[in-house]
Order: structure tokens, then C-alpha cells, then sequence
């Protein structure tokens, strides 16, 4: 598999498309609304949740539900990772931990994605969420993303195909 | 809080209030189901296109595991209080052991394992397929409000579509 690693060597217009064919390609990404954001071109790539009122987990405050906020860092994790490789592999996730600093008020969603690592078999990607400023983060995330099976972790996953 | 008086409504009841009136919830069609003998709190997320992860439709997307699992430890929490106070997800990780079919529905079993003032710990286990294979782990850590609120305004739970 021919694959390639640095983001440096990647057009930035080619990774946005990349981004966004993986975001239209994966059903519940499409169907929350995960988008790329219109600027940050300058300093890597927005992602963008608009708000609506169906991701609402807590009516009192009111606050968008934290499995959404994970959801959307998540989606950011991994079209973030597949837009370094070449082949459009099925987006899996080793693990993902989050860190909620404050609700998530009833507006829109922000995230970008720092890569902190993309080896051959695993990325490990540090993700932050925002909402009105973005030195305030509302939550921040960390994801190991698959970038390659070897053969044994394709025998591993093909146990439960 | 206890009172009868100001507490018409009993955990089960408002635990069950939550889950069928929370937008999220209804939106991805998430069921509570009753609290089990063992203690736990389960949760199930029938299939459907919508919440799948490849375009085959063969897998969850590992968002509504996350959400699911969100769901479950912060009910299992209220219900080990055993009364209504709002409680916040400090931080919460998951371990995918394996993909998530949508053979069958996906199923969140939740407890709160330890419980103290103000921090309660739980953890899920979700289950998927006929066989109900672990799909993946997860664990919380979620803040009780230290401000007694009271119940919270039921009518605004209870304008919404019943599911």
C-alpha cells in the first residue's frame, strides 16, 4: 500500500476534498451534519457542526448531548487521518478519551485536529472543540486511529464481519 | 427532596422521562429499558442506515456507541442516588475491542461502581450482534451538583414526540 504520512506533502485543497468525501461518505456523519468550516485554511482545517435542536441531550440547561460532542471530534479524528493516506480505507477507531470542560451550549460546534503521531499501523490525534472562542476550548480529545492493518489485525476485525 | 410531596415522581419514572424526552435520544432512537435485577442499567439502540459507519451499512459509527454509553453511566448514576440531581460528564474514554455490527441492536449495559460526594465513576459495556459480542468498553467519571436545583420542570420533557 503506498501510502503517505506527511501532511506537508499532502496539497491543502486536496485534504480538504479528501475530508469532505470522507464526512459525505460515512452515513451518521452526514446525518448530524459534521461539515468542514469556510476558514482556518491558514492554520490547518475547521470542522464544523451547525447547531439543531435534535442534539440536544439535556433540556434544562440547554446543552448538546456529550456523545454528540465526542461523535463530532471523533468524525474530525478520522477524516483527519484518512485524508493522509492514499487508499479510502473504512474509518476505525482504536480508542478515544475526552475531557468535557464546560457544556456545550445550544449554538455551533468547532474542531480542528493536531496529529501527534501517524506511524504505519496507528495515528495517535489530539483533538479540541469549541464553540464561540476558540482559546476556550469546550472539551478536548485524544483518538488512536487505524492507518493500516497489518495482516493480523485484518484477521482480527474479520472475525466479526 | 425526598418528600413524597415534592417528589411526585419516582427516579424510575423520571429516569424513563429522560430517555424518551431527550432530543439526541429520540433523534438516533434510543430505548431504556428497565432497571435489571443485577443492578444495571441497559440501554439499546436498534439499527438503522442512518447510524452506520461505512457506507455498506454493516457497522455503528463509534459515535453512537460513545453516545449510548454517555447515556447509560449517566442514568446508572441517577439511579444509584436514587434522586434527582443534575450530574455533569467530567470525562469519559472508550476502548473499541472489536467493530459493531448491526446484526441486532446494540445494547449498553451500565453501572455506577463507586459513588461519592461529588464524584461518581461508572462504566458500560456495549454489546452487539445475536451473540451479543463485546464491541467496546467504556468509563466515566461524572460531577454531581453541589446546587439542590429540585426536579426539573417536566413539561418541558413532555412536549415532544413520544417514541
Amino acid at each position: 500500500m503506498s501510502t503517505t504520512h506527511d501532511s506537508d506533502g499532502i496539497d491543502a485543497q486536496v485534504a480538504r476534498e479528501r475530508i469532505a468525501a470522507t464526512l459525505q461518505a460515512i452515513p451518521y456523519t452526514r446525518h448530524l451534519g459534521v461539515r468542514l468550516a469556510n476558514h482556518g485554511a491558514a492554520d490547518g482545517v475547521v470542522f464544523h457542526l451547525p447547531f439543531d435542536g435534535r442534539l440536544i441531550g439535556n433540556v434544562t440547561l440547554p446543552a448538546i448531548h456529550g456523545g454528540v460532542v465526542a461523535t463530532f471530534m471523533e468524525a474530525a479524528a478520522l477524516a483527519a487521518t484518512y485524508a493522509l493516506i492514499d487508499e479510502g480505507l473504512p474509518p476505525k477507531l482504536v480508542d478515544f478519551s475526552i475531557d468535557y470542560l464546560s457544556s456545550a451550549g445550544p449554538i455551533d460546534l468547532y474542531a480542528q485536529c493536531e496529529m501527534h503521531r501517524v506511524g504505519k499501523r496507528i495515528a495517535a490525534v489530539g483533538v479540541r472543540c469549541w464553540q464561540r472562542n476558540v482559546d476556550a476550548p469546550i472539551a478536548l480529545g485524544r483518538a488512536h486511529v487505524f492507518v493500516a492493518a497489518s495482516a493480523s489485525d485484518a484477521a482480527v476485525m474479520e472475525e466479526h464481519d | 427532596m425526598n418528600d413524597p410531596q415534592k417528589f411526585p415522581v419516582s427516579i424510575e419514572e423520571l429516569a424513563r422521562l429522560f430517555s424518551q424526552h431527550m432530543p439526541h435520544g429520540r433523534d438516533v432512537g434510543m430505548v431504556l429499558d428497565d432497571l435489571s435485577a443485577d443492578g444495571k442499567t441497559r440501554m439499546r439502540l436498534p439499527p438503522q442506515p442512518l447510524l452506520s459507519g461505512d457506507p455498506g451499512g454493516k457497522f455503528f459509527f463509534p459515535g453512537t456507541l460513545f453516545s449510548l454509553a454517555d447515556s447509560a453511566c449517566g442514568l446508572a448514576v441517577f439511579r444509584a442516588l436514587g434522586r434527582y440531581l443534575p450530574i455533569a460528564t467530567i470525562d469519559m474514554r472508550i476502548d473499541h475491542l472489536a467493530p459493531a455490527t448491526m446484526d441486532g441492536d446494540l445494547v449498553a449495559v451500565a453501572e455506577c461502581y463507586r459513588l461519592t460526594q461529588p464524584i461518581a465513576f461508572a462504566r458500560c459495556e456495549l454489546l452487539c450482534g445475536p451473540q451479543s459480542k463485546v464491541a467496546a468498553i467504556a468509563v466515566g467519571t461524572f460531577m454531581l451538583s453541589s446546587s439542590s436545583r429540585g426536579v426539573p420542570d417536566m413539561t418541558r420533557f413532555t412536549g415532544g414526540r413520544q417514541r
